[in-house]
């Protein structure tokens, strides 16, 4: 048997690799289109125009008194978005390449690490775009800029957990795809992304507290809006406590079966 | 030269590759989920069964050597590969393989259509380890060998699949390999290029590479390899010198089956491990019937059929898994034929037959009143419905036994599978003379025909070649 190497630091030193191939994964998305990546930027921002205008307008939410709701908006939705888009790729990581997987000697620990990337990069590019409406809005950036930083490592940690035990799992029964896209619909609505976490009672904001993305998104928003509080410590223990035995599960499941894909495929 | 593991002739720094006791066995479920809950159980419990693809195969290569691996469809020699190429896990056996690997298995596997030819060789390389700067240093020698002119640098979805074939090739023998496993590979490309990829091949092998070689074409393995070995049934059954192992091959390809023959040169170390004297002698049907239910139990089908006859008025024809439901029948029932069986290849019935394999077709007649001199005719066809050969009993010459009423008779009709790939059809046919017919069951009998090497066009008739110095 050949020695298993852990997989994290093998990550590293494909990192080449999987910058390639994650590029040309942006790139083959938008290839055949005219405006290229610009599509990338289209559909978020049809998601924001439509959410703004029913939900400011047509619902009448309570603005909360921090921040304007249409920058709460757009600071909670671009890290869903890319959240959601790197657990639903990821998930497919593993069926959608069968032919690395059958037929050439493919590293295969950096298949869900691929779309992980590729969805970072479009992320990159979002962030860009709402700095600079933020900015617009007079919120000028502060230091706390720098807390992007960890807000996207905690974030790319949830995601690759979830992006690994689903793509593992959705090798042997491609059910679980489309039970992780039911469930990030769910998802959605469970975090306080459209709506504000203020409106809910004392109790039910404890139970949207153990929420991860919940705290992802505080940290978002903390650092684009320096007139938000940060979340607590006690906000980022939960987070940890949550996310580290999913990271495990999943490393580990991914592992003990990578060796079954090419017989499953 | 080839040793088993167990007592190495050869050194350990000269090995190239060195499989010890490597099975693979696939676990055949009866649904994916099972296959997860087996993967995922903390009980160990079993929900499958077995397929023994490889069979405890130890196998030394000494670096330099290129090795011809030769065997029938079916034999293990594609999953050996995989496994040495580490895209498969063996189930049991260890693996070690000494420097990088260059598999040939399926050209351009990895090839992205929508990335330019020269991004697509960088990607690949990456993919083999390489890093940017020595794939930086290769990609011009790529791009001369692949000679595709501009095309190099446009996507390959565009290219011809020559092209793509050139391509794919110059990527994967230009990462510096140590070793390249080449399946059947180079029988891409116009000749011009195939002549490319032998010179390739030749210069790996006088750089002192090592080189693996699986194919059907028999000629190239004796005029390329210094070593052969032979898998049959997922074991290594024979090893040693090219023109020995590649008759031994013929035999099993003509005959369905490995005679206890095991005509050993003494120029070879034959592999003579625990695990690998014993299945030359012990080799037919009793060991494969372990991994393939079919197998052995075909000749106890034929003496079944022999002996019952069938109930009156019953077809058992329509049971058979080969009886082909569109087919035509007509002729006056003075007589009919109420089953058939097809024997080949130690099997009964099976859906795929070797072009090549010796073909018994038994088909049983139930005599419903007296037939004085009854004929006994078959037609072979292609799916395309080009008549192969047809022949009956009168042609042949033999007056057969009149049949009497109430009485069922046997008959069998023995051939080689000329026919070289694809659906082939039987007609059977039953008449009291030339004229009249009893019962003819027109393309009633349904089976497709494997290919065993390449070749081109109907019928395989296997020309024998030499050549002559003139003076």
């Amino acid at each position: 048997m050949l020695v298993e190497r852990p997989l994290i630091p093998s990550l590293w030193t494909k990192r080449e690799l999987i910058w390639r191939l994650a590029r040309s994964q942006v790139r083959d998305r938008y290839a055949s289109t005219a405006l290229g990546t610009t599509w990338a930027l289209a559909q978020p921002a049809v998601m924001l125009f439509v959410y703004w205008f029913i939900f400011e307008y047509g619902l009448r939410m309570p603005s909360s008194g921090s921040a304007p709701f249409v920058l709460l908006l757009i600071t909670g939705l671009v890290p869903w978005l890319c959240f959601s888009e790197m657990v639903a790729n990821g998930s497919s990581a593993v069926i959608s390449q069968g032919h690395l997987v059958k037929k050439i000697a493919f590293p295969l620990e950096i298949l869900p690490a691929i779309p992980i990337t590729a969805a970072a990069i479009i992320h990159a590019g979002l962030l860009g775009i709402t700095f600079a409406i933020v900015s617009i809005n007079g919120f000028w950036p502060t230091p706390r800029l720098l807390i992007l930083v960890y807000a996207f490592i905690c974030l790319v940690a949830l995601a690759g957990a979830l992006a690994y035990l689903t793509s593992a799992l959705n090798a042997f029964q491609s059910d679980v795809g489309q039970i992780t896209g039911l469930l990030l619909q769910l998802w959605f609505w469970m975090t306080p992304i459209v709506w504000s976490q203020e409106v809910l009672s004392a109790g039910a904001q404890a139970i949207i507290g153990w929420n991860p993305m919940t705290y992802v998104l505080s940290l978002y928003r903390a650092a684009f809006l320096p007139t938000l509080a940060m979340p607590s410590l006690v906000d980022s223990l939960r987070f940890w406590v949550v996310v580290l035995p999913v990271l495990m599960i999943g490393l580990q499941t991914y592992r003990r079966l990578k060796h079954h894909f090419a017989d499953v495929l | 030269m080839m040793a088993p593991a167990a007592q190495s002739a050869v050194p350990e720094a000269e090995l190239a590759i060195r499989l010890q006791g490597v099975s693979k066995i696939y676990r055949l479920f009866a649904s994916p989920g099972d296959r997860l809950r087996e993967a995922l159980s903390p009980f160990r419990k079993s929900y499958h069964r077995e397929f023994w693809a490889l069979r405890d195969v130890d196998l030394d290569v000494p670096r330099g050597k290129t090795i011809g691996i030769v065997g029938v469809n079916g034999s293990g020699k594609s999953t050996l590969l995989q496994i040495i190429c580490s895209v498969l896990q063996p189930t049991q056996g260890t693996v070690d393989v000494r420097g990088r690997v260059a598999a040939l298995l399926e050209l351009g596997a990895g090839f992205n259509p929508d990335l330019t030819g020269r991004e697509n060789v960088i990607t690949n390389a990456m993919i083999m380890g390489l890093d940017e700067r020595s794939i930086e240093a290769r990609i011009e020698e790529v791009q001369a060998f692949a000679d595709v002119g501009d095309f190099f640098d446009q996507p390959v979805k565009i290219y011809s699949s020559g092209m793509f074939m050139r391509v794919a090739f110059a990527a994967a023998v230009h990462v510096d390999p140590d070793i390249l496993i080449v399946d059947e590979a180079l029988a891409v490309g116009d000749a011009k290029f195939q002549e490319k990829c032998f010179r390739k091949f030749r210069s790996f092998q006088e750089a002192g590479k090592t080189i693996l070689y699986v194919t059907h074409d028999r000629a190239s393995v004796t005029a390329f390899c210094d070593e052969a070995i032979l898998l049959h049934q997922g074991r290594v059954v024979d090893a040693g010198e090219p023109r020995r192992i590649v008759a031994r091959f013929t035999e099993i390809m003509t005959t369905g089956s490995l005679q206890i023959n095991p005509a050993s040169d003494s120029t070879s170390a034959l592999p003579s491990g625990d695990g690998l004297s014993q299945p030359l002698e012990a080799l037919p049907h009793k060991e494969a019937s372990e991994s393939d239910p079919k197998n052995g139990r075909g000749a106890a089908e034929v003496s079944r059929f022999l002996a019952e006859k069938t109930a009156d008025g019953e077809d058992r024809c329509i049971l058979n898994p080969l009886y082909n439901k569109s087919e035509v029948r007509y002729g006056n029932k003075d007589a009919c034929i109420v089953d058939f069986l097809i024997f080949s290849d130690e099997r009964a019935n099976s859906p795929l037959i070797d072009n090549g394999a010796i073909v018994e077709v038994y088909l049983k007649v139930q005599f419903n009143r007296m037939v004085e001199k009854p004929i006994v005719g078959l037609t072979v066809s292609t799916g395309k419905g080009v008549t192969v050969y047809a022949d009956h009993t009168g042609w042949m010459d033999l007056a057969l036994p009149p049949g009497l009423p109430g009485t069922q008779r046997a008959y069998r009709f023995r051939f080689p599978m000329a026919v070289a790939a694809g659906a082939c059809f039987i007609d059977l046919g039953i008449a009291s003379s030339e004229e009249v017919m009893a019962d003819v069951r027109s393309r009633i009998v349904h089976f497709d025909v494997r290919r065993i090497r390449i070749m081109d066009g109907l019928i395989n008739l296997d020309a024998a070649f030499e050549a002559f110095d003139v003076e």
